[in-house]
């Protein structure tokens, strides 16, 4: 292994772990525990349909370059595996530890069958919308989709043998949720199936019964070349997606070696991709369970906004001021309000837009829905290849299209990652321009998950180049110079390559020089090299990355003035902020943009800095918040472990912190 | 505050280009800028027509600028336009139609003239000290994908003025089949051909020392030289020509990392802006960065205009008379005396400035026919006139002006002549005009200016013109009198002939 790059599954799957401790916090509210051990989960199925796939694809296709690290996928593939099996032991050691704690706090998992309408639910519910198909020559083998809970069983009657699934359909609900007294119990519909399996087989004597779920290759892959309409290739991958080669095989409970040896044959599954998982088959549905118990809870958290009565009073006062909103403390109502306030406003000639993952119900949605069917010339690029939201955003688009919005669905082979809103207004005759930059996406309720940044200005430079922005991703025109934005893939690289050299120059003669950088994931090459020819230089660099890190920190020669650590808490850290110290003026940025190849090189991902000086301050406070916190933070060591740190004293916990504070102007 | 947007399209060689400007107050704003690679050029230069497959992909960029014009409500408010790579197409009518049929853009073709004329209008606004250029001796080079445009200029004299056929694309179509180690030496005898040309018919090119540059090469070469004012240097195009000279396309946009393109057309670009350079004696040239929607923009939205050009028309016209050895002492004398009647007759003939500039004109050029035989002359003045051509300059007006020498002699229009075509409003302006200028022309008819100035007096039934001369008019009184049937009867009044000896 080479020790100069950490492996990037190996990297994320560590990062996952930090979500599923999350769980362990003692501070943190036993329902919220939940949810982390439902997100670790759900992360992980996206990891398998991607990640592991990937990897499966190459090995099958025989490719066998060494990644970064110096593994082949097939080294990848073992030691994924290896990680995995250990992760989801652990994850049902933290369950059952958690159910210990909620049992004293009156909440049951499935247990007290006969105390409630149990029978009820399942003869009224359940069972009118499962059919058991057994397996014969003239019932095949039925086809099983991704991420499915299925029961398998085998059931014997005069001697004979058979062999019979259920596919619980998507339809049903995953859990019931009764209330009795204080307490609550929580059964899991597959568990109810189960119970009630004698009645399903009315006759027989049920040998063996088992959950199974399949996880399927689910990456699109787009060839450009036969793209024609990119609308249309969405829709035939969605289809594909549903029959990608499956890639694991989860089981939980007693299951006969033949009946596995049965189901693996079927899914062209060897050993590897076998996992015996305990408990629980998928823990997401973690995430959604909703019991009323605040103190097991989250405080609600208060979010700043402004005073929005008075009417046109966006629109004067972004004339007037820069504004920086730090989501979710600050209320992306905001933004809402302004396309709203857009759409009726007469003097506005035009709203312009990227949709990336865009919520259900969205306002904004509503109000450029509005803006169009009002005569205003409205825009939305929508970026259809928005991974497991393809299907969401198809039908925005023809939503949209049907209200007279230009809908523009990005390209075939970039990824349009910018976040960016323009409303182009004619006041007294004279154009103006309003943008919106953000480091996340128009999303009203994930803008309550994450944490992100939105820059809003009328600033004319800035305008101007989203205006070019737009006509790029609508292809409206080649990409032309940019004043403010840095834009990949063409500059954005270059410029980092720039500000970073930047530094190391000024280390050599001599001068403070400091970098901190605030990212989801780093994972390429290049950068890491050259942050390791600046921490060679003596530049003192500040790393602050959530996910994926490919640069080993603190090796003496290679990284010693490098610091790596990952916050993880109750909002997932999402803002990308880059710091240049530049000999004492400093420059801070904002970005869309992961240090990633794909993004980097392979997506339309947007870099600008920062030049009011009030909000420069501001977002310098909050990479040194970002620094200090002591109660989220997590150090990465030079041999890939991540260590909490927790201090007893001086605490400080950056989301808590930015609750403080209050509406940013 | 007073404020309007404008927006100019143009379908050029190599792309389709759109700009949206704001004017408030006179003050521009450039509010988009839209380039969309499109290589009609490749189609026209080397198959003669465009392709279905660029019109359709025409189409598709079409309607995108079409949004931007509904965007700003500019449907009124714009024009399009097309250069050589539609111009030069032998399908560019269906082009035209097609993209009106299915965008609702009206496309208008530019001819080269008046394409360089707004190249020219634009760089004057742009470059400063263009006036001291102007005078002291300047090639203006505007060098495209299509076409190479010069004007060289000297004196306020426009001494040539031509759009020729050798713009970067079209000369990197022609030489496709020669192999890249050997492609140079084509490109050495495009660019001798061309400075050839200049040097055989322009003939104070030795003495122009100055070189401004526009175009949409100008990009290429400053992505290459970095240079850090107006000018580029000889000295860095001549390195980087001899780095990449023997080079593939590909490899010269990797070594010099430019575009795919302007790696193909890097060599006929560099090679053409030496040569110019090389005959100017020139080490630097000064360059416009302007675009030409740009310019087009400023020019179809008023913006920029030229200040007395009819006056520097007439002195071009003036110029191009003296290379045909015209009579200059007759040809001042004609106009002096026409100019007059037509001030004097202003009631009487209605007509305007413009028509005024075009008495002035024929009035200069009208015996210029004399070069070529004084048989015909008439008929010799009006083909010459009509070669004449400078930038700005009115074509129909000039079209007029040669009908009308050909008509000042007073012989019989034939069936088929180009004045049976004109319009009858335009007939009407030329029969008053070869009226007057017959009239002129009889008073100088010895061509010894013998009468030296004249007095019109004008009353109810007669108009009298005292011509005091130095001697007596015996030719000028016969001529006037045999020309003066057709003012009767294109007026309805006669004019008399009356000499006034004056001695001094």
């Amino acid at each position: 292994m080479n020790n100069k790059f950490f492996n990037r599954e190996l990297s994320w799957l560590a990062f996952n772990e930090r979500v599923l401790l999350e769980a362990t916090d003692p501070n943190l509210p036993l329902l919220e525990k939940l949810k982390f051990i439902g997100i670790f989960s759900s992360n992980l199925d996206e990891f398998f349909m991607i990640r592991v796939a990937g990897l499966i694809d190459q090995m099958k296709s025989g490719y066998n370059k060494r990644d970064l690290s110096g593994l082949t996928p097939s080294d990848q593939l073992s030691k994924i595996r290896e990680k995995v099996l250990a992760l989801i032991k652990k994850q049902s050691d933290i369950f059952s530890e958690i159910l210990t704690k909620l049992n004293k706090e009156k909440v049951f998992f499935n247990l007290d069958y006969d105390l409630f309408p149990i029978d009820s639910i399942f003869f009224n519910e359940i069972l009118p919308v499962i059919t058991p198909i057994t397996i014969s020559p003239a019932n095949p083998f039925p086809f099983i989709h991704n991420l499915n809970i299925n029961i398998f069983s085998t059931v014997k009657k005069d001697g004979e043998i058979f062999h019979s699934i259920i596919i619980i359909p998507g339809s049903l609900k995953r859990f019931f949720i009764f209330q009795q007294g204080e307490s609550y119990y929580i059964f899991l519909t597959e568990t109810i199936i189960q119970r009630f399996l004698k009645f399903i087989y009315p006759n027989f004597e049920i040998v063996e019964s088992f959950l199974f779920r399949i996880t399927r290759n689910a990456d699109l892959n787009f060839h450009s070349e036969e793209v024609e309409d990119l609308y249309k290739e969405i829709q035939n991958s969605l289809i594909k997606r549903a029959v990608g080669s499956p890639v694991r095989m989860e089981v939980l409970g007693r299951f006969q070696k033949e009946s596995i040896s049965m189901l693996m044959e079927e899914f062209e599954l060897n050993e590897d991709g076998l996992y015996e998982v305990n408990e629980i088959i998928d823990y997401k549905f973690l995430i959604n369970i909703d019991i009323p118990m605040d103190k097991h809870r989250y405080p609600g958290i208060k979010k700043s906004s402004l005073n929005l009565n008075e009417k046109k009073f966006i629109f004067n006062y972004i004339k007037n001021n820069d504004i920086l909103l730090f989501r979710p403390y600050n209320d992306l109502t905001f933004v809402s309000q302004m396309v709203s306030e857009a759409a009726d406003d007469p003097d506005v000639i035009a709203i312009k837009m990227t949709l990336y993952r865009a919520n259900k119900d969205s306002s904004i949605i509503k109000s450029l829905e509005k803006a169009a069917l009002a005569g205003k010339h409205v825009c939305v690029v929508i970026e259809l290849k928005a991974r497991f939201d393809e299907e969401k955003n198809l039908e925005w688009a023809k939503k949209l299209e049907h209200a007279g919005c230009i809908v523009s669905y990005g390209f075939v082979d970039l990824k349009i990652h910018a976040k960016a809103l323009l409303i182009v207004k004619k006041e007294k005759g004279k154009i103006v321009r309003y943008t919106h930059l953000s480091t996340g996406n128009y999303n009203e309720l994930t803008a309550n998950l994450y944490t992100d940044i939105d820059f809003i200005t009328s600033n004319d430079a800035i305008g101007s180049d989203v205006v070019n922005l737009f006509n790029f991703i609508m292809s409206y025109s080649d990409p032309l110079g940019w004043n403010e934005l840095i834009v990949a893939p063409i500059y954005l690289r270059e410029k980092l390559y720039n500000l970073i050299d930047n530094e190391i120059e000024n280390a050599k003669k001599g001068s403070p020089a400091r970098i901190i950088v605030k990212l989801n994931s780093l994972y390429d090459e290049a950068l890491t090299l050259k942050l390791y020819e600046a921490s060679a230089a003596g530049v003192q660099i500040d790393l602050i990355i959530r996910g994926i890190c490919s640069l080993v920190p603190g090796v003496k020669g290679l990284s010693e003035n490098i610091k790596v650590k990952s916050i993880i808490g109750r909002f997932l850290e999402h803002p990308r902020v880059l710091y240049f110290h530049n000999k004492g003026s400093y420059k801070i940025f904002l970005s869309t943009a992961d240090w990633m190849m794909r993004n980097l090189d392979k997506r339309v991902e947007v870099l600008f800095e920062i030049k009011n000086h009030k909000l420069k301050e501001k977002l310098y406070d909050y990479l040194q918040l970002n620094l200090k916190d002591n109660q989220k933070s997590w150090i990465l060591s030079q041999n890939g472990i991540y260590k909490k740190q927790i201090a007893k004293s001086d605490r400080l916990n950056l989301q808590e912190e930015m609750q403080k504070l209050t509406f940013i102007l | 505050m007073k404020s309007s947007l404008y927006a100019v399209i143009n379908v050029g060689a190599s792309a389709v280009r759109m700009q949206i400007s704001e004017f408030v107050n006179g003050k521009e704003t450039l509010l988009e800028y839209l380039v969309s690679p499109l290589r009609l050029g490749r189609d026209t230069f080397s198959k003669g027509y465009i392709t279905l497959e660029s019109l359709n992909k025409a189409v598709d960029i079409m309607k995108k600028f079409a949004d931007k014009l509904t965007e700003y409500d500019l449907w009124k408010n714009y024009k399009a336009i097309c250069t050589s790579g539609v111009r030069d197409a032998d399908n560019k009518y269906f082009f035209i139609d097609r993209i009106k049929t299915k965008t609702g853009i009206e496309l208008n073709i530019i001819d080269e003239l008046e394409e360089l004329y707004v190249k020219y209008l634009a760089i004057k606004n742009d470059i400063k000290d263009f006036k001291k250029f102007e005078e002291e001796g300047v090639l203006l080079l505007n060098f495209s994908s299509g076409n190479v445009g010069i004007n060289i200029f000297k004196n306020g004299i426009n001494l040539f003025s031509s759009v020729l056929p050798y713009g970067s694309l079209r000369i990197a179509e022609y030489v496709k089949n020669i192999k890249n180690e050997l492609k140079h030496r084509a490109f050495d005898i495009y660019a001798e051909k061309l400075t050839n040309q200049i040097k055989q018919y322009c003939k104070g090119i030795n003495e122009i020392k100055y070189l401004i540059g526009s175009g949409s090469s100008i990009n290429l070469l400053t992505e290459v030289t970095y240079p850090k004012s107006n000018t580029i240097k000889k000295s860095d195009l001549e390195k980087l020509y001899n780095k990449v000279k023997f080079l593939e396309p590909a490899a010269i946009s990797q070594e010099l990392k430019v575009s795919d393109y302007n790696g193909e057309i890097f060599l006929p670009t560099v090679r053409l802006y030496l040569s110019i350079m090389n005959m100017l004696g020139t080490k630097e040239m000064i360059f416009s960065k302007q675009t030409f929607p740009h310019q087009l923009l400023l020019y179809y939205s008023k913006k920029i205009k030229e200040n007395n050009l009819q006056k520097k028309i007439i002195k071009n016209l003036l110029h191009f008379g003296k290379k045909y050895n015209l009579d200059e002492k007759h040809a001042k004398q004609v106009s002096n005396f026409s100019l007059k009647l037509f001030d004097a007759l202003e009631d009487l003939h209605s007509l305007g400035n413009k028509e005024k500039f075009i008495l002035e004109a024929a009035s200069l050029l009208h015996d210029i026919g004399y070069y070529i035989d004084i048989h015909n002359h008439h008929e010799h003045s009006s083909y010459i006139i009509s070669s004449f051509k400078m930038p700005g300059y009115d074509k129909n007006a000039m079209r007029i002006i040669s009908v009308i020498s050909y008509l000042h002699r007073g012989k019989k229009v034939k069936s088929d002549h180009i004045f049976n075509q004109l319009s009858p409003d335009d007939q009407l302006v030329i029969k008053k005009i070869v009226a007057i200028l017959k009239i002129a022309d009889a008073l100088d008819a010895s061509h010894m200016q013998i009468v030296q100035d004249i007095n019109v007096s004008v009353s109810d039934n007669v108009i009298k013109i005292t011509a005091i001369s130095k001697d007596i008019p015996y030719i000028e009184e016969k001529v006037f009198n045999r020309k003066n049937r057709d003012f009767l009867e294109i007026f309805g009044i006669p004019i008399l002939f009356e000499a006034k000896i004056g001695y001094e």
